[in-house]
């Protein structure tokens, strides 16, 4: 929760929230956050500063900015934020800094923050910006197309050891890149191959890779190698480890998918262009937005068809998965730190009528907002850019909207058929969304999507209120289920019926109650 | 040539599993996998294993397939109702929120209207209410045959042993100020002055918060607009001021959604299927 604090306009954060930036530092920022080491503090609507040291000591120069979340620093540690950004935050958080004018020294900082952070789309669009330069819900600069947090400038963490990239722009695959990191990169995949091939000389039934330290270890190995997509990668296999009866099995095949990505990786300036790209963003390289929002656009009229929410190493991630008649599945990603809000828009069942500029791989799912001409809220009432509603429509549904029923939504066997497509090109990647016309029902004591082509067995318990909903929904009728294939089998992510889409993904425990006694959002047509 | 992927990835997984030190995986791998690897001669053993482990994982996972169909469930009985507008559904969410006071009324105008709930809805008050043996019974009507069936299928969402028991009729009037009391029945004009005064010259005892929400509750709906109206009007002290507006939005949320549960399927503004333009 946040309270306005005493002089500062901006609200003000919770100590909770400060703690969820960087839980494994918190500590030693309690030590320092003692106001009498501390002179020149400040604080406005936008960023708190302040000196930190104290007598005999050159002083720390701290400055965080609470709008984007940035922190700046003269000590000499790597990890962003450090204990003094994050001591500075606690000091605000309990009121004890006070308004002040802002030095000047913040200025160009701040408006550089602002521009790598733009504003959604939708909030451009109602300032009346319809300028080419969108860049879409705030989405850090991250070149992970296939899901996980890899969050890229402008994102508080735990630092490089959460596998957050370090700040700067990597020129993207193919390109010249930095020789020097290049190196480091190659030479952690080698290592990283090395251990791979002692794993299979003396077995995954290893006692030491029941323990999460072995995963970790190789993991922060990967980070100072500057290959976090890698690294987050190894710490969602070494979370699997005993999180079903069969995790060996699923490790084994994890670990194979790593061997192929640490080969490709080492070989990309062999590969066709589009194969490199998706291995380099696996690996880790990062794509610059301006680099994607440069990219022909695709066009189209796209249904926000679906919406999971994933916690990963603290930071939630969202996937929105957007289908366009034409041009198909597209996926935009958004990042939170754990407590934080989530942007609510666009929601499961509006349409977006403009471009997404894809991400560079072989299946170039990721995207950004690009200009957004019109939106159909659920309920199909266009709305025009500024926010109004078009007067010649008021209170009719949109004839030319498309129902999410119409528009898409295939058989079992040709969704399967569509995915597989999508992993022989990738093999890498961790979800692709289809949408099937099924029914939920029970198979064998598991619950399966099913139809006359197949059935899908669903991940997850049985009796969550996200099945029940999804079962529901599709008591009377088959309606289009949208869901994600995982490794681990099929999520459901929302239901589109004739009347209603009904938003029914996972939430990743991000408010804090519990999963189950989430509602599932309302999407009304 | 067909391979059987799933007994090769489990001759590789019994090998993996033990580790090359003490089990040696098969000398050849099946012929299209043996073509996938042939540009990369392994160093040892181990690398090999691992060469097939990561083709046998790739191609396991283009090959993705549905299982066999499985039977569907036998729906419920049909419901001719007509089901909630999307309105209704977002006030409730509002109402579960701030009002739950104002849940059972919505329910049974839901039901007195002859409306029933969506999806999501049902699934969220059967969780809700399901020892609550006031509510229950107005959700599994509103609800109609479609709770009964998901509560055979998802047993958790069964109704429980009843814990709580319909209140008095007459607990809404519990510490109501007598002037209110009074005036119930008159035009919504006297019963808003009312309540209006009641706020100004009592508004900063924290005692008066509760009766006056159970009032508001159960006050005849068409003086509503009125109250929330002379009560968002009301400026005092910071605690009147705050308390006025807590009220004013409890009486504008039962309105409206007394309103939006009235519309029928002959009104201009509810489309087919009980949708409402938004």
């Amino acid at each position: 929760m946040r309270d306005s604090a005493a002089g500062a306009s901006a609200p003000r954060w919770t100590d909770e929230q400060v703690v969820a930036l960087a839980p494994g530092r918190i500590g030693a920022a309690r030590a320092v956050a003692e106001p009498s080491t501390w002179h020149g503090l400040g604080a406005d609507d936008r960023a708190l500063w302040g000196q930190c040291g104290g007598s005999g000591r050159e002083p720390y120069d701290v400055a965080v900015d609470h709008g984007t979340v940035n922190a700046q620093c003269s000590c000499p540690s790597r990890q962003r934020p450090c204990k003094h950004a994050l001591a500075l935050m606690l000091l605000w958080a309990h009121g004890q800094v006070p308004p002040g004018d802002r030095p000047a020294r913040l200025g160009r900082w701040l408006a550089a923050n602002a521009a790598r952070t733009p504003l959604p789309a939708h909030e451009r669009a109602a300032a009346g910006d319809s300028s080419a330069g969108a860049a879409g819900a705030a989405e850090p600069g991250s070149g992970d197309a296939g899901g996980g947090p890899g969050a890229g400038e402008g994102d508080l963490g735990e630092g490089p050891a959460a596998g957050v990239p370090e700040p700067g722009d990597a020129p993207p695959p193919g390109a010249e890149r930095d020789p020097s990191r290049a190196a480091r990169v190659a030479a952690g995949l080698q290592e990283l191959d090395r251990w791979l091939v002692d794993r299979m000389r003396g077995g995954i039934a290893d006692p030491a890779l029941g323990s999460y330290a072995t995963w970790e270890a190789v993991a922060a190995r990967l980070v100072d190698a500057q290959a976090a997509g890698l690294a987050n990668r190894v710490r969602r296999i070494g979370a699997a480890v005993g999180s079903r009866p069969d995790w060996h099995d699923h490790v084994l095949a994890e670990l194979g998918v790593l061997h192929l990505l640490a080969r490709a990786g080492q070989r990309l300036a062999d590969l066709p262009p589009d194969l490199a790209d998706g291995v380099a963003a696996a690996v880790g390289w990062q794509v610059r937005q301006a680099d994607v929002l440069a990219n022909t656009p695709d066009t189209d009229t796209w249904l926000v068809a679906g919406r999971s929410d994933t916690l990963e190493d603290r930071i939630v991630v969202r996937r929105l998965w957007l289908h366009g008649a034409r041009h198909g599945w597209a996926m935009l990603l958004s990042f939170a730190a754990f407590g934080q809000s989530l942007d609510a828009w666009p929601s499961v069942g509006m349409t977006l009528t403009g471009d997404l500029h894809r991400y560079p791989g072989a299946v170039r799912l990721r995207a950004l907002l690009g200009e957004i001409t019109a939106t159909t809220a659920p309920g199909g009432i266009v709305v025009q850019p500024g926010g109004s509603a078009d007067p010649r429509r008021a209170g009719q549904a949109d004839p030319g909207a498309p129902t999410a029923a119409s528009a898409f939504g295939v058989s079992v066997a040709e969704g399967c058929a569509a995915v597989g497509a999508a992993l022989a090109a990738e093999p890498w990647l961790e979800r692709h969304p289809l949408a099937v016309r099924a029914s939920a029902t029970i198979d064998g004591g598991r619950w399966v999507l099913t139809d006359a082509t197949g059935s899908l067995p669903l991940a997850g318990a049985a009796t969550t209120d996200e099945l029940a909903t999804l079962l529901a929904a599709t008591a009377t009728a088959p309606g289009v289920v949208v869901a994600e294939w995982t490794p681990q089998g099929v999520v459901p992510v929302a239901v589109h019926t004739g009347t209603s889409s009904i938003d029914v993904g996972p939430r990743g425990g991000f408010t804090g109650r519990p999963w189950r006694d989430q509602p599932a959002t309302r999407g009304r047509r | 040539m067909t391979v059987d992927l799933d007994a090769y990835w489990h001759d590789l997984f019994g090998a993996a599993l033990l580790g090359t030190d003490r089990r040696l995986p098969s000398d050849r791998p099946p012929a299209p996998i043996a073509e996938l690897l042939v540009e990369l001669p392994p160093p040892d053993v181990a690398s090999r294993l691992l060469d097939e482990v990561a083709a046998a994982a790739a191609l396991r996972r283009a090959g993705v397939a549905p299982v066999a169909p499985a039977a569907p469930l036998q729906a419920p009985p049909a419901d001719p109702r007509p089901e909630i507008p999307p309105a209704a559904a977002a006030r409730l969410v509002h109402v579960l929120d701030a009002w739950p006071v104002l849940e059972p009324e919505w329910l049974r105008t839901v039901v007195g209207n002859g409306w029933r709930l969506g999806a999501d809805t049902t699934v969220t008050l059967l969780r809700r209410h399901r020892t609550d043996g006031h509510v229950r019974p107005l959700v599994e009507a509103a609800a109609g045959p479609l709770a009964t069936w998901l509560a055979d299928h998802v047993p958790s969402l069964a109704g429980g042993k009843r814990l709580v028991a319909a209140p008095d009729p007459s607990d809404h009037l519990a510490g109501v100020p007598p002037e209110l009391v009074a005036v119930a029945a008159a035009s919504p004009g006297e019963v808003a002055a009312a309540v209006r005064a009641r706020v100004q010259f009592h508004g900063r005892s924290p005692a008066e918060r509760a009766p006056l929400v159970a009032y508001l509750a159960h006050v005849p709906a068409v003086a509503l607009a009125e109250i929330a109206e002379a009560l968002g009007a009301l400026h005092a002290d910071a605690a009147t001021t705050m308390l006025a507006a807590y009220l004013a939005d409890l009486a504008t949320t039962r309105n409206l959604m007394l309103q939006e549960l009235t519309m029928t399927r002959d009104d201009p503004s509810t489309t087919p299927n009980g949708r409402t333009a938004q």
